[in-house]
């Protein structure tokens, strides 16, 4: 177990109104430019994922700023400029390097131990790495740190892997796709559809040692991640099973999903347990598309709790942690599962945005199928959020508007107000900035310094107990800053350990 | 709700028993409309998978008689059966609106709805169907997965329940009530019942891959590792036997 110093401690307070037990955000313009996809309407497997952002304080100014991945575009930094009302300023030149463009995914964190946060970027070609050269600019440093990857990367995840007290970091590697020659069309609900992912090869995904310095060393071999090549979309990195050491889960698109167990040795070895452990597929044995990965306690004993997003037609999955090892699928326990089941999700989020002390679930959605209507597909090829209310033992839809190709999102204050706002990124379009309407009159908020993946316990005086993760949300191709606690300002903390 | 497969075949089942009840001078057949005879050969086209061919046909028919319950039925079984679930909706709910007491189309309707993941709509249908065709296990059947949704697990238990006691209840019904009744029974964490049910599901119907599949996991909780090796066998054997398409992509352990 380890110790780390509370760094701040403060609370906010406002005269507006008492936050309701409903949930609702705002569109604010915020002056983001929109996302570019690689063509308006996807042609082929290569344009339907869109790309991803990292939301984090590159300057450290106290504010959340916003990097931009763009497939079709250069990629785009913003610095948050946000006082009465969310407001972002481009900063792009800050950004020293060439070509930016056929990014798909983003990863926040620090790769050189300098204390500020870097941004990796996965693509369909090259994967950059962007050092963050104390706050002031970003330095391509790929080729020094060894980490140019050049298959389909889709999402990665900086974390401390072997426990030496540097950030390494997992890349998930999609397929490999020929743009000169495209697979045969495929057939779905009657209706012709580019073909895909099945009948194209999956990659292998590729696992990298921080060596120090921000340089980086291929281990995907000997840590033990060389397992079958798999369709990867997103992953997780967390101590799934309480031991103290970081694993890691990989959602693959129409395959199993992997567990990969830290053996905890030095150096480690990670066995994949997804099959064995029962978070490979849902409760019937499927194996579903695993876009977005959702991480919360839901079931308050103390471990990661599993939540993913999937194709129409099928049902989003909740996987409980069990403290036997065991992920057992409760969906429908939790009313998750049929709500979703015309909808094709992505990136997930559990937050407590009605502060009322558990968290929600924002999940974004939006059909492959440029051809999807709810008359040919059962799915719409634009659809709405979906938005869940933590109640009691279940999750209530409060319904959502609008016809979005969302993919990415990520969550944070973004106007230091006490309460979580979002930005969602479409495959090709608008970026909308969601201000919470919450208007916390009184919060606490603990600003914690751990290391990505650390496991926060969070004690209150009446015995109770609440665990969340320091974690870079788990975005489809997307990242986060690790997010303060936040607690409702009446809560009497005991005390809060991280572990 | 089992596999692609046997909800086909379930369909089919529960239609000709369904069909047979409306053509077979039933007692109540004053309540209950039959399907008309100059429908068989659209029903028919239907089974051979000839949607299309039986869409032309039946609008043919409702061009003339646009409140045809059967034809308006019909039309939503051929998508239904194409896993259209929105069209299906449409014209099951068409056909109720024709003859409220037409009772396949507010079976299908159920399904439909519960496939859409429309659990209030698809229970009110299922309702409607028990109002009319009392004891009938394939609707009792959904209303036990709608209560499974709903976490109403004591109401799953009593619709599964039903279902399997139904005296209509086929082999084939029997055997995946069993097997959701087993879920129930994961839900409470009653490993030793769910074991028990699964078993004797699958010794009903062995072509069931998920009950395989979740019996392998509840013997992996229950620490009989070689019967979870054996399950896991046999669900990759009825799953390529019944879902032959999803073959290469088999789990990496």
């Amino acid at each position: 177990m380890r110790r780390f110093l509370i760094l701040f401690c403060i609370t906010a307070c406002s005269t507006q109104e008492e936050p309701g037990n409903r949930i609702s955000f705002t569109e604010v313009d915020a002056e983001i430019d929109s996302a570019h996809s690689e063509k308006s309407d996807s042609e082929s497997i290569l344009e339907v994922n869109g790309s991803g952002m990292g939301l984090f304080d590159f300057d450290k100014d106290g504010d959340f700023d916003l990097f931009v991945a763009n497939a079709n575009a250069p990629c785009r930094l913003y610095e948050n400029i946000s006082q009465d009302t969310i407001k972002f300023r481009e900063v792009t030149e800050k950004i020293k390097c060439q070509q930016l463009v056929g990014a798909t995914g983003v990863a926040i964190g620090d790769a050189n131990g300098d204390d500020y946060d870097d941004i990796y970027i996965t693509s369909h070609g090259q994967n950059r790495l962007l050092l963050n050269m104390q706050g002031d600019w970003f330095e391509d440093v790929t080729k020094r740190a060894n980490v140019g990857d050049e298959r389909w990367g889709t999402s990665a995840r900086f974390g401390d892997l072997d426990g030496d007290g540097d950030n390494d970091l997992y890349v998930c590697n999609y397929l490999d796709f020929d743009q000169s020659n495209l697979p045969a069309k495929a057939s779905y609900k009657g209706e012709d559809v580019f073909g895909g992912p099945h009948g194209l090869p999956p990659q292998y995904d590729v696992v990298y040692e921080n060596i120090g310095d921000g340089i980086f060393k291929d281990v995907t071999e000997v840590w033990g991640f060389q397992n079958k090549p798999s369709f990867a979309l997103n992953a997780s990195i967390i101590d799934f099973n309480n031991d103290g050491h970081l694993d890691v889960f990989v959602g693959n698109d129409s395959m199993a999903n992997y567990l990969f167990l830290n053996d905890g040795n030095q150096p480690p070895y990670f066995v994949n347990t997804g099959v064995a452990s029962g978070v490979a597929a849902n409760g019937d044995g499927s194996m579903q598309a695993t876009m977005g990965i959702g991480i919360s306690d839901v079931s308050g004993n103390g471990r990661a709790d599993v939540f993913t997003t999937n194709f129409s037609s099928d049902t989003n999955t909740l996987h409980l942690n069990q403290v036997t090892g065991f992920f057992d699928d409760r969906t429908k326990r939790y009313g998750l599962g049929l709500p979703s089941r015309t909808y094709l999700g992505w990136t997930c989020g559990f937050h407590d945005f009605d502060l009322d002390g558990d968290d929600d679930l924002y999940i974004v959605n939006g059909h492959v199928y440029p051809n999807a209507t709810m008359s040919t597909m059962d799915s719409a090829h634009k659809q709405a959020p979906l938005l869940f209310e933590r109640e009691g033992e279940r999750f209530a839809q409060i319904k959502q508007l609008g016809e979005y190709e969302d993919r990415a999102a990520v969550f944070g204050d973004l106007d230091n107000d006490g309460d979580i706002d979002i930005i969602v990124a479409q495959r090709s379009g608008v970026i909308r900035i969601l201000r919470n309407n919450a208007d916390p009159p009184s919060v606490q908020r603990h600003i914690v310094e751990a290391p990505l993946g650390a496991r926060i316990v969070i004690k209150f005086t009446d015995g109770t107990s609440v665990t969340k993760w320091f974690t870079d949300g788990s975005g489809f191709q997307s990242s986060s800053e690790p997010l303060p606690i936040i607690l409702p300002a009446n809560a009497e903390l005991d005390a809060l350990t991280v572990y | 709700m089992y596999t692609k497969t046997q909800k086909t075949r379930s369909i089919k089942l529960t239609f000709l028993i369904l069909l047979g009840l409306f053509l077979g001078c039933q007692e109540d057949q004053a309540k209950t409309p039959t399907l008309a005879k100059e429908l068989s050969p659209h029903y028919e086209l239907i089974q051979k998978g000839q949607f299309g061919a039986a869409r032309v046909r039946i609008r043919q028919l409702l061009d003339q008689n646009p409140d045809t319950s059967g034809a308006l039925f019909l039309m939503g079984l051929s998508y239904q059966k194409e896993k259209q679930y929105a069209k299906a909706v449409d014209w099951f709910t068409k056909s109720t609106k024709a003859t409220s007491a037409y009772t396949p189309a507010w079976h299908f309707l159920g399904w439909s709805h519960f496939y859409l993941g429309q659990v209030p709509q698809s229970k009110q249908a299922f309702l409607r169907f028990l109002d009319l065709e009392a004891g009938e296990p394939d609707t009792l059947f959904g209303l036990g997965l709608v209560a499974l949704e709903e976490a109403k697990f004591r109401d799953a238990e009593m619709y599964f329940n039903s279902a399997i006691e139904s005296a209509q209840a086929t082999n084939e019904i029997q055997a995946k009530a069993k097997a959701r009744l087993a879920d129930v029974y994961v839900e409470r964490d009653d490993w030793l019942d769910a074991e028990r049910l699964y078993q004797m599901a699958l010794m009903q119907n062995p072509d069931m891959y998920e009950a395989w599949y979740r019996l392998a996991q509840v013997h992996r909780r229950l620490g009989n590792i070689a019967g979870a090796i054996k399950a896991d066998e046999q669900y990759k054997l009825a799953r390529n036997r019944v879902r032959p398409d999803l073959q290469g992509t088999e789990f990496p352990e």
